[in-house]
């Protein structure tokens, strides 16, 4: 029953911004895994594989610019959602560059937004 | 002194010639009058005297018993044959030779032989006595007359001739025996000549004398006094304002030399008058100089051919010029870097007359505002070049720059904590936390509200920013422009109800070709525009809000036009200004609008091609206008 859950990481500095995230995506039927800091993700990414990651950009010690180019560079092709507080226009074509599936920015987006935009992309 | 000799010489030359002119006439005069003018006078003289004697003839027999006495004619009878005796036909004439001291009768003896010879020789000896002055007096006629009183009378016409053949008298014999001669002509003669004398002496005295007297007298009248005005013009040229001319006279020179005063004394008064004007302008000129010379701004003046005619130093160091040296208008248009031409903007100003202000231009590595201002002449006001004013703003820029990123980095930041807030809150209002009563969701959703506005506003915030700094720049994709109008239509429907606003959408029929837009953005300004129509005619339950989409073939073009409050006139003019609004908007939006929508909408739209603008009438409503480029 537990292998039929979509596995998701969430890579958020910030745990307030975290908790309610998570616990919607729980509520929405996945299995959530945390990381504060982008080589917490990286340790993680290593150890097991994700459905999805939920990517911010902003992070101590390896950003998100970080996970998403490591990424490329292990050609893990594992979708990610940028959900981010920058806005910048060479920010979001940095990332997608990079190789990220979408970009949101936290603070104009709801929760459910980013939760329809997570079923859809792992359907 | 050339005057004055010029003058002497010329009315001496003209006197001098007329004197000539006169004596010569004289002269001839003269001559002719010792021929033709005494014979005339001769001739006029025997016409007259010869009517005097014959009529005489009458008086001869009236008086002839008075006048008989003595000689051979003793009593009337003699008397009568004298007469008789003498020839009526012939002429009865004693001849005076004086020139050969005879005399004779014509042919008639009885004549010859009534004449009293000796009385005659002693008249001729008399003659002699003083041939030369040729002159006979009174004093020689009585003694004469009284010489022939034995003379018979007789009708007898007696001629007198001088040594030269001309008559000079004539005689009249008397009853009495006397003999009368006129010598007239030759007195007449004689004193015309002396006439004539004294007139060529008249004029030989006056054509010498008036002329001097005449010189003399301009001399003193009006040469004199020209040299006097002359000096003291001299002395006034040369800076001796206090000289006058003496008035001596009453007639013109005296009027002109009052006259030459009176000037003169207007012209040390507006001497005065200018000396205290240029002293003013003087000072003012000083004060201006040290003045423009101060200030730390670049002030260069160019005139219409663009050549500097002044820069202080503050503008020469602008250049990298010391103050000493000129600056031209190469040095300007060499240093200036950037988008902007500075030539350009001058023959710009120059030819349009149009101030221009050019917002920023890099020279060196401190950037310059410049504003470009005309220069009319005092007096023609004609553009006579410009005046560009060049104010450092480096150390302005660098404090925007930081405040720009100031704010860019705080409203991340703010970003932040708003993020927990939304998210929480949602959860909560989802109720995914468990059931919420009516009462706790309303208050829920109003925090929910609150949260959005400042995010809302700290989006705008970084957005103005961004935009200050050249910064706001986002990719441009094809975009169906009316899909996007429709769909915020429809996702303001709610709020358009609750404000109790009509909303409608008219468009150009068939598909519109699309627009080269940010779609994020466009909705952004589109979803601004529709907000404030909402809002600002939401008076009462008469809003009504009509937004039209058309292709103009150059231009898609979005109207959106509310029946509303309307912008006061007084902000109209800044209204795409940054963190501006409406004066009269507080109270239908209160607490609410940062004053950077419209400020932001006209950045987006301008960065796509097109332009915003709009109409509005305080009371009326407000009709706004963006256009987005086909091409």
């Amino acid at each position: 029953m537990a292998e039929s859950f979509k596995k998701i990481l969430v890579v958020e500095d910030e745990e307030l911004i975290a908790k309610p995230l998570s616990m919607k995506l729980r509520l929405s039927g996945f299995e959530v895994k945390n990381a504060f800091d982008g080589q917490e993700a990286l340790e993680n990414l290593a150890k097991e594989k994700f459905d999805l990651i939920l990517l911010d950009l902003l992070m101590p010690k390896i950003d998100g610019f970080g996970v998403l180019a490591d990424l490329q560079k292990k050609r893990d092709t594992t979708p990610v959602i940028v959900a981010t507080n920058l806005n910048q226009a060479e920010d979001v074509s940095r990332v997608f560059e990079l190789g990220c599936t979408n970009y949101y920015v936290k603070a104009d987006t709801t929760l459910d937004q980013i939760v329809e935009n997570v079923k859809k992309t792992i359907k | 002194m050339k005057l004055n000799f010029k003058i002497t010489l010329l009315l001496t030359i003209c006197f001098f010639v007329i004197s000539l002119a006169f004596v010569l006439t004289s002269l001839s005069a003269l001559g002719r009058n010792q021929s033709d003018n005494l014979a005339l006078f001769k001739n006029e003289f025997v016409q007259t005297n010869l009517e005097a004697f014959q009529n005489s003839s009458d008086l001869f027999f009236s008086n002839l018993d008075n006048e008989i006495a003595g000689g051979k004619i003793n009593s009337q009878s003699e008397a009568t044959a004298f007469v008789n005796n003498l020839d009526p036909t012939g002429e009865n004439v004693v001849i005076i030779d004086l020139a050969n001291k005879e005399f004779s009768s014509n042919d008639n003896p009885q004549l010859t032989a009534l004449l009293d010879t000796q009385t005659i020789s002693s008249f001729l000896d008399q003659w002699t006595l003083d041939p030369a002055k040729n002159d006979f007096s009174v004093d020689n006629l009585d003694k004469f007359t009284a010489g022939v009183a034995n003379i018979t009378p007789a009708r007898v016409r007696i001629k007198v001739y001088d040594k030269l053949g001309m008559i000079i008298g004539y005689g009249k014999v008397f009853e009495t025996g006397k003999v009368r001669v006129d010598f007239i002509e030759q007195q007449n003669a004689d004193f015309y000549q002396t006439y004539l004398f004294i007139l060529l002496a008249i004029f030989l005295i006056a054509g010498t004398l008036i002329p001097l007297f005449s010189i003399l007298f301009m001399k003193k009248a009006a040469i004199d006094p020209i040299l006097r005005l002359n000096k003291v013009t001299q002395q006034i040229t040369e800076g001796d304002l206090s000289k006058r001319v003496e008035v001596r006279s009453s007639d013109e020179i005296g009027e002109l030399s009052a006259s030459f005063n009176s000037m003169t004394e207007k012209l040390v008064d507006s001497n005065r008058n200018l000396s205290a004007k240029v002293k003013e302008l003087s000072e003012e000129h000083g004060r201006l100089s040290s003045l423009v010379e101060s200030v730390k701004l670049g002030v260069v003046m160019v005139d219409l051919r663009l050549n500097v005619i002044l820069a202080n130093p503050a503008a020469k160091a602008v250049f990298g010029k010391t103050a000493s040296k000129n600056l031209t208008f190469n040095d300007l248009s060499e240093k200036i870097k950037g988008s902007v031409n500075i030539s350009q903007a001058l023959s710009y100003y120059v030819r349009t007359g149009k101030p221009l202000n050019i917002q920023e231009v890099m020279i060196g590595e401190n950037y310059y505002r410049l504003f470009m201002s005309p220069v009319r002449d005092i007096i023609e006001h004609i553009f006579i070049g410009a005046v560009v004013v060049m104010e450092d703003v480096t150390e302005q820029k660098k404090i925007d720059k930081m405040r720009t990123e100031i704010i860019s980095i705080t409203s991340h930041q703010l970003r932040t904590p708003a993020t927990i807030v939304k998210g929480n809150l949602e959860m909560v209002l989802g109720g995914d936390a468990g059931k919420i009563n009516k009462e706790q969701k309303e208050l829920l959703d109003d925090t929910y509200m609150g949260n959005e506005r400042m995010i809302h506003l700290i989006n705008d915030l970084m957005d103005a920013a961004k935009i200050n700094e050249g910064k706001l720049v986002f990719p441009l994709e094809p975009i169906q422009l009316e899909d996007l109008v429709e769909e915020v239509v429809v996702e303001n429907a709610l709020f358009a109800k609750e404000k109790k606003v009509s909303v409608s959408f008219t468009r150009s029929e068939g598909p519109l070709p699309k627009v080269k837009i940010n779609r994020q953005r466009v909705k952004q300004v589109f979803q601004n525009l529709l907000d404030n129509a909402i809002k600002y005619s939401s008076v009462g339950d008469k809003g009504k809000v009509m937004v039209d989409l058309e292709n103009d073939g150059k231009y898609l073009r979005l109207t959106v036009k509310d029946n509303g409050i309307g912008i006061p006139k007084a902000d109209q003019g800044k209204i795409f200004e940054r963190f501006s609004r409406g004066s009269n908007s507080t109270k239908l939006d209160p607490g609410g609008g940062s004053g950077l929508g419209l400020y932001i909408a006209k950045a987006v739209v301008e960065q796509g091609g097109g332009k915003v603008w709009f109409d509005s009438k305080e009371g009326e409503g407000t009709i706004f206008y963006a256009t987005f480029p086909l091409k």
